[in-house]
C-alpha cells in the first residue's frame, strides 16, 4: 500500500465512495444482487493491485442489460429495492470503466442517488449520522477527481467547511420550510423490517415475539401517576374466534363501545408507536377516550386505526383503570365458539367444574387453582413441542407438556372456560414496561408482549383473568430488588454468556433511549403542527386562511411570471454603467448615422480603421476620441480631466454630409 | 463507440443555449454569468424530486438530506464566487505575427489571497486554458489566437471561469480588456510575378541569386527565407532554424512599389510585398517600400524590416 500508482490513486477514493454508499444498502437489496456487487468490488479492487483483465467493451455491454434484468427479477416489481439494485450493480460496473474523470464524476454523481434513497429505510439517529457522513465524503471525492491538484485531505477539509456553513442554512430550511400536510399520492412505508403482534395468536408466536428487546413503544404519562406494575396492562388486539389452533379477531361490529362500570382513577398520557405494520393501537387498560388521527375505538375497547401504523405515530389517550366494560348481547355467541370436536380432556374437565360449580366465578376460580396447583412453568422457551396441525394441542399443554409463555396459558385458559360455558376472549398486548431514570417516560418492549383473557362473568361486566400471575407471579408483581424493572436480558449480551447488564451498560442504553426519543420526537416527527408551533413561539401565525392564501398565490404566481416574462423578452441589451461607455455609444450613434455601422464585436480600433477607409475627413477627430477612450476605458485611467475631454469631443463631434465633402 | 459510458449533449451547446436565457449581473465593469453544468443539472434535478418525495411521503430524514444537500450546493457558490474573486491579471499585447500564424498573448495571473483552483482563462472566444494559482505566485498563462486577417488584432475581453468547488456550477466573470496583436500580411510567393517583375529595379530580383557574394553568418530563420538558404547543419545538430546570410554590396537599393504589382486584390499584392520585404532582408539586401504616399526609404536591418511589415499590416 505503500506507493500507489497514477490509477490507483485516482481511483480508490471513488471505489470507496461507492462503497461507503451502497454498503448499508446491501441489506436491503436481494442476495443474488449484494453477491453480485460484493464479487464486482472484490474483483475491481484486486485489479487495483494485481494485473488482472478487466472486462472489455464487449463483457461489458454484455453485462450492462443482464445486471437490468438480474436487478429486477430478483426484486418484486418496481420497488424501491429494484431501483437501488439497479443503481447499485449500474456504479459497481462504472468502476470498471473510470477512463476519464467524467467518468468518476457520474460514477459520484451516482452514488448520491444511492445515499438519497436511504430515506425510505431508516431514520434513527445512527443512520441519519451514517448518511450526512456519506454525503461528506462523496462530496470530497467528486472535488477531488475535478481538481486533481487539491489533494484528498485538504479535499476533506474544504467539505467540512462547506458542510459546517452549510447547516445553519440547512436548518433554518428544515424548521421553516413550508410543509404541506397532504400526501400527492400513495405513502409508501418506511421499509424497515417491523415486529409487534399479527393479527393472530398461536402458541409460541407470542413467545417468539417476546425475544426481541426492540422498543413497541414509549409512553409518557400528563400527570405524575405513580401505577403498580400489576396495572400495566396494556390492551392491544382482541381476539374472539379460535379456529383449530389458532386465535383469530373474528366477527367484527362496528358497533360503539358499550358503557363501562366507571371505578378507579382516571389516566391521561401520550403513547409514541414504533411502526408494527398492524392497524391497532396500544392503550392502558382500559382506554376510553383517544385522540388520534384516523382511529377509532372498537365494540370491544380496542384502538383500531384505518392505515396500517407503517411510520411512527403519537397519539394521547385517557384510560380508566379500574374500569370494566360491559357485552353487547349480539357478541355473546362468538365468546363461545369452539372448534367442533378436539381437546377432549380439556373438555371433559371444563364439564366436570362447570357441574361442580353454582357461579361463573366459582369456575374461573377453580381453573385458577388448576394451573396453581398442577406444576406449570413459565418460560420463554416453550419448545417447539406443539405442532400446529394437532387437534389436541391444548390438551397437550394442560396434561403432558406444562411449560409454556403467557400465550399458552391465556388460550388454554380461555378454551376451558368456554367449554365450561363461561364466555372469554384473548386479549394481546403489553405487560409492564420501564421507566427511564433519564427521560420520565416508559419504554415498553416487545419483550413485555403479553397475552391475558377477559372473561364474562355475571352482571355482564368483562373481567380481566391473568392465568399468567398465578404461575409466575414474579412476572406481574415484580421482586422487590427490581431486578425486572430494569433490562435484565439483551439477547445480543447473552450470545457471550452474559446474562446481566453491567450497570454503565443499562445506563447508557437507558441514555440512548432518551436521544433517541427526542430525536424521534423533534425532528423525525416535526410535522405542520409542530411548526405551527414553533412559529407561533416566535410570534408568528401561519395559519392563513384559504382566501389569504389563494391571493398570496396568485400574486406570487404573477410576479413570477412577469420577472421570467421581461427576462425573456426585454433583455437589455448592453448595460451601461460607465459615462465613458455612455459618450462611446453615443459616438457610435453619431457614425452610424453617416452610415458607418459598428458591428457587436468591433472594437474601438478596429471601428476607427472602418472610419479612416469609409470616411477618411472624419477620421482625425475620431482618432482623438479613439484615443481618449481607450484611456478611459481600458487603462482605468480615471482623471476627471480626461473624462471631460472626451465627453466634449463626442459632443462637438459632428458628421457632415457626404454631398458637403464632395463639393469641398 | 462508448455504449456503457453516457452519452452527453455537448457541452458548448448547452452553454451557447444558456447565455440566451441566463442573464448576467454587472457588477463595475465586470459581468458575472452563473449557469449549471450538466451535472449541474442531474443534481438540481435531483432535488426536486427529492423535495417532491419529502413533501409527498411527509418523510422528515428526506427533508434533512433535500436541505443538507441544498445548503451545501448553495454555499459552494460562495467558494466559487471566492475562486474567482480577486485575481490580478497583467496583460501583454502579443508580439506581431503574420497571418494565418497564432498570436501569443501572455498573461500573468496572480492571487493574492487564497489559492485558487481550476481557473479557466480565455480571451475573446479563445479555447479555455485551465490553471492553478498559488498565493502570491504568479502564473503565466499563454493564450494562442488565430490572427486571420492583416491589420491589427484586438482582443476586448477577458473571460475567467470556474467551476470550483464541486463542478456543478460554472460562474464565469468577463472584463473589458485591449490587447492588440500587429498582424502582417502573410508572405505569398508568387512566381508569375517574380518572372515578370514590374518595376526596373526587380530585374535583378534577389532569388535568383545565389553565387558570387560572401557569406556573412547565420541569423534566425524567418519565414519566406529560401529553403536554399537554410543552414541544415545547424537545425541537424539541435540549434533550431537558421538561414545563411549573405552579403552582396554589388547590387543596387530595391524599392517595391505597391502600384508595380499588377493585379486588383490589394491583400495578395500586399502579401507578396511582404515576401518580398522578407526575401530581401534575409539576403542582406537595401530595400526600400513605397506604400501610395507612404514611403520608406532603402536601408537593410531588423529595425527596417519590422518598419516595413508594419507599414504593410497597416495600410
Amino acid at each position: 500500500m505503500s506507493s500507489l500508482n497514477k490509477e490507483q490513486q485516482s481511483t480508490l477514493p471513488i471505489f470507496i465512495t461507492v462503497v461507503l454508499c451502497t454498503l448499508p444498502h446491501l441489506l436491503h437489496v436481494s442476495v443474488p444482487v449484494a453477491i453480485l456487487c460484493i464479487a464486482m468490488w472484490g474483483y475491481h479492487l484486486a485489479s487495483l493491485y494485481y494485473s488482472l483483465p478487466r472486462p472489455g467493451l464487449k463483457v461489458r455491454t454484455l453485462a450492462g442489460p443482464l445486471l437490468f434484468i438480474v436487478a429486477f427479477a430478483s426484486n418484486e416489481g418496481l420497488t424501491v429495492e429494484s431501483f437501488i439494485s439497479l443503481l447499485a450493480l449500474m456504479i459497481a460496473l462504472k468502476l470498471f470503466e473510470l477512463r476519464s474523470g467524467r467518468d468518476g464524476v457520474v460514477a459520484v454523481i451516482l452514488s448520491y442517488f444511492i445515499i438519497v434513497s436511504g430515506m425510505f429505510f431508516n431514520n434513527s439517529i445512527g443512520a441519519t449520522l451514517y448518511i450526512i457522513f456519506t454525503i461528506f465524503y462523496n462530496t470530497a471525492v467528486l472535488i477531488h477527481i475535478q481538481f486533481a491538484a487539491i489533494g484528498l485531505s485538504r479535499c476533506l477539509r474544504l467539505t467540512l467547511l462547506l458542510t459546517l456553513r452549510a447547516l445553519p442554512f440547512m436548518l433554518l430550511l428544515f424548521f421553516f420550510f413550508p410543509r404541506i400536510q397532504i400526501g400527492l399520492w400513495k405513502r409508501p412505508p418506511m421499509i424497515s423490517v417491523t415486529s409487534g403482534f399479527s393479527e393472530e395468536i398461536s402458541l409460541g408466536s407470542v413467545a417468539r415475539l417476546a425475544q426481541s428487546d426492540k422498543v413497541a413503544f414509549r409512553v409518557n404519562f400528563q400527570e405524575n401517576t405513580q401505577l403498580p406494575m400489576e396495572q400495566l396492562y396494556w390492551r392491544g388486539i382482541v381476539l374472539w374466534q379460535l379456529d383449530g389452533n389458532t386465535w383469530k379477531r373474528g366477527v367484527r361490529t362496528n358497533q360503539m363501545p358499550k358503557f363501562f362500570a366507571r371505578e378507579g382513577q382516571k389516566i391521561k398520557y401520550n403513547v409514541t408507536l414504533e411502526p408494527h405494520n398492524e392497524n391497532w393501537l396500544f392503550a392502558l387498560d382500559l382506554p376510553v377516550a383517544v385522540a388520534a388521527p384516523m382511529t377509532w375505538m372498537r365494540a370491544d375497547y380496542s384502538l383500531y386505526r384505518w392505515r396500517k401504523v407503517n411510520n411512527r405515530l403519537s397519539y394521547t389517550v385517557t384510560s380508566n383503570s379500574g374500569a370494566q366494560p360491559r357485552l353487547h348481547k349480539n357478541l355473546l355467541q362468538n365468546a363461545l365458539q369452539l372448534p367442533l370436536d378436539d381437546n377432549r380432556r380439556a373438555r371433559s374437565l371444563a364439564h366436570a367444574w362447570k357441574t361442580e360449580s353454582q357461579t361463573k366465578e366459582e369456575i374461573v376460580n377453580r381453573a385458577l387453582d388448576y394451573f396453581q396447583t398442577n406444576a406449570f412453568m413459565y418460560t420463554i422457551e416453550p419448545g417447539a413441542r406443539y405442532d400446529n396441525n394437532s387437534l389436541n394441542q391444548v390438551d397437550n399443554f394442560l396434561f403432558s407438556e406444562r411449560k409454556g409463555f403467557c400465550e399458552h396459558f391465556a388460550a388454554s385458559f380461555a378454551y376451558l372456560m368456554r367449554a365450561a360455558g363461561v364466555p372469554a376472549r384473548l386479549v394481546g398486548g403489553y405487560l409492564g414496561g420501564q421507566k427511564n431514570p433519564y427521560g420520565d417516560y416508559w419504554i415498553i418492549r416487545q419483550s413485555d408482549a403479553h397475552v391475558w383473557v377477559e372473561v364474562l362473568l355475571d352482571g355482564e361486566i368483562w373481567q380481566r383473568v391473568d392465568p399468567t400471575s398465578v404461575v409466575a407471579p414474579e412476572r406481574i408483581y415484580p421482586s422487590d430488588d427490581g431486578l425486572l424493572d430494569e433490562v435484565t436480558s439483551l439477547p445480543w449480551l447473552s450470545l457471550f454468556g452474559i446474562n446481566q447488564a453491567p450497570q454503565w451498560l443499562q445506563k447508557s442504553i437507558y441514555a440512548w433511549d432518551l436521544l433517541n426519543l427526542r430525536w424521534n420526537q423533534w425532528i423525525m416527527e416535526y410535522s405542520y403542527d409542530s411548526q405551527i408551533r414553533l412559529l407561533s413561539k416566535l410570534g408568528i401565525d401561519i395559519r392563513l386562511n384559504k382566501g389569504v392564501a389563494q391571493i398570496v398565490l396568485i400574486i406570487v404566481v404573477l410576479l413570477a411570471s412577469t420577472f421570467f416574462l421581461t427576462l425573456v423578452f426585454f433583455r437589455p441589451q448592453d448595460h451601461i454603467d460607465n459615462e465613458a461607455a455612455k459618450y462611446w455609444l453615443f459616438f457610435c450613434k453619431k457614425l452610424e448615422k453617416a452610415g458607418i455601422v459598428r458591428t457587436n464585436f468591433q472594437g474601438p480600433l478596429s471601428y476607427l480603421a472602418t472610419v479612416e477607409q469609409q470616411r477618411p475627413d472624419l477620421y482625425k477627430n475620431a482618432k482623438r476620441i479613439v484615443a481618449l477612450y481607450i484611456d478611459l476605458r481600458y487603462r482605468n485611467n480615471e482623471d476627471p480631466a480626461i473624462m471631460h475631454s472626451f465627453r466634449n469631443a463626442v459632443k462637438k463631434f459632428t458628421v457632415k454630409r457626404q454631398q458637403e465633402v464632395r463639393s469641398e | 463507440m462508448k455504449t456503457l459510458s453516457f452519452q452527453f449533449p455537448h457541452k458548448h451547446y448547452i452553454r451557447s443555449a444558456l447565455h440566451y436565457v441566463i442573464p448576467g449581473i454587472k457588477i463595475r465593469g465586470i459581468h458575472y454569468q452563473l449557469y449549471p453544468s450538466f451535472f449541474g443539472f442531474v443534481f438540481i434535478g435531483m432535488l426536486v424530486a427529492l423535495l417532491v418525495g419529502s413533501i409527498s411521503h411527509n418523510n422528515n430524514l428526506g427533508y434533512l438530506i433535500t436541505f443538507l444537500l441544498g445548503s451545501v450546493f448553495l454555499v459552494s457558490l460562495l467558494h466559487t464566487y471566492r475562486n474567482v474573486k480577486g485575481i490580478e491579471v497583467l496583460a501583454h499585447n502579443a508580439p506581431p505575427v503574420f497571418a494565418g500564424q497564432n498570436a501569443r498573448f501572455t498573461l500573468h495571473l496572480t492571487a493574492k489571497k487564497n489559492d485558487r483552483f481550476g481557473i479557466e482563462v480565455s480571451l475573446d472566444n479563445s479555447p479555455r486554458i485551465t490553471t492553478n494559482l498559488f498565493v502570491k505566485k504568479s502564473e503565466p498563462v499563454s493564450i494562442f489566437l488565430p490572427a486571420i486577417k492583416r491589420g491589427v488584432l484586438e482582443i476586448n475581453k477577458l473571460t475567467l471561469s470556474t467551476s470550483y468547488p464541486l463542478g456543478l456550477f460554472h460562474l464565469s466573470m468577463q472584463s473589458r480588456i485591449m490587447l492588440t496583436c500587429l498582424v502582417y500580411p502573410k508572405p505569398l510567393r508568387n512566381v508569375l510575378d517574380s518572372n515578370k517583375p514590374a518595376g526596373d529595379n526587380e530585374k535583378q530580383a534577389p532569388q535568383q541569386k545565389t553565387g558570387g557574394r560572401d557569406f556573412t553568418g547565420l541569423q534566425q530563420y524567418v519565414p519566406g527565407d529560401s529553403l536554399q538558404r537554410i543552414h541544415w547543419k545547424s537545425l541537424a545538430s539541435g540549434k533550431g532554424l537558421h538561414s545563411k546570410q549573405f552579403e552582396d554590396s554589388g547590387l543596387g537599393s530595391l524599392v517595391f512599389s505597391l502600384k508595380d504589382l499588377k493585379g486588383s486584390d490589394l491583400e495578395s499584392k500586399l502579401a507578396r510585398l511582404s515576401y518580398l520585404v522578407l526575401t530581401a532582408d534575409s539576403q542582406g539586401i537595401a530595400y526600400g517600400l513605397q506604400l501610395d504616399q507612404h514611403v520608406i526609404g532603402p536601408a537593410k536591418g531588423a529595425g527596417h524590416k519590422i518598419a516595413c511589415l508594419k507599414a504593410l499590416a497597416l495600410y
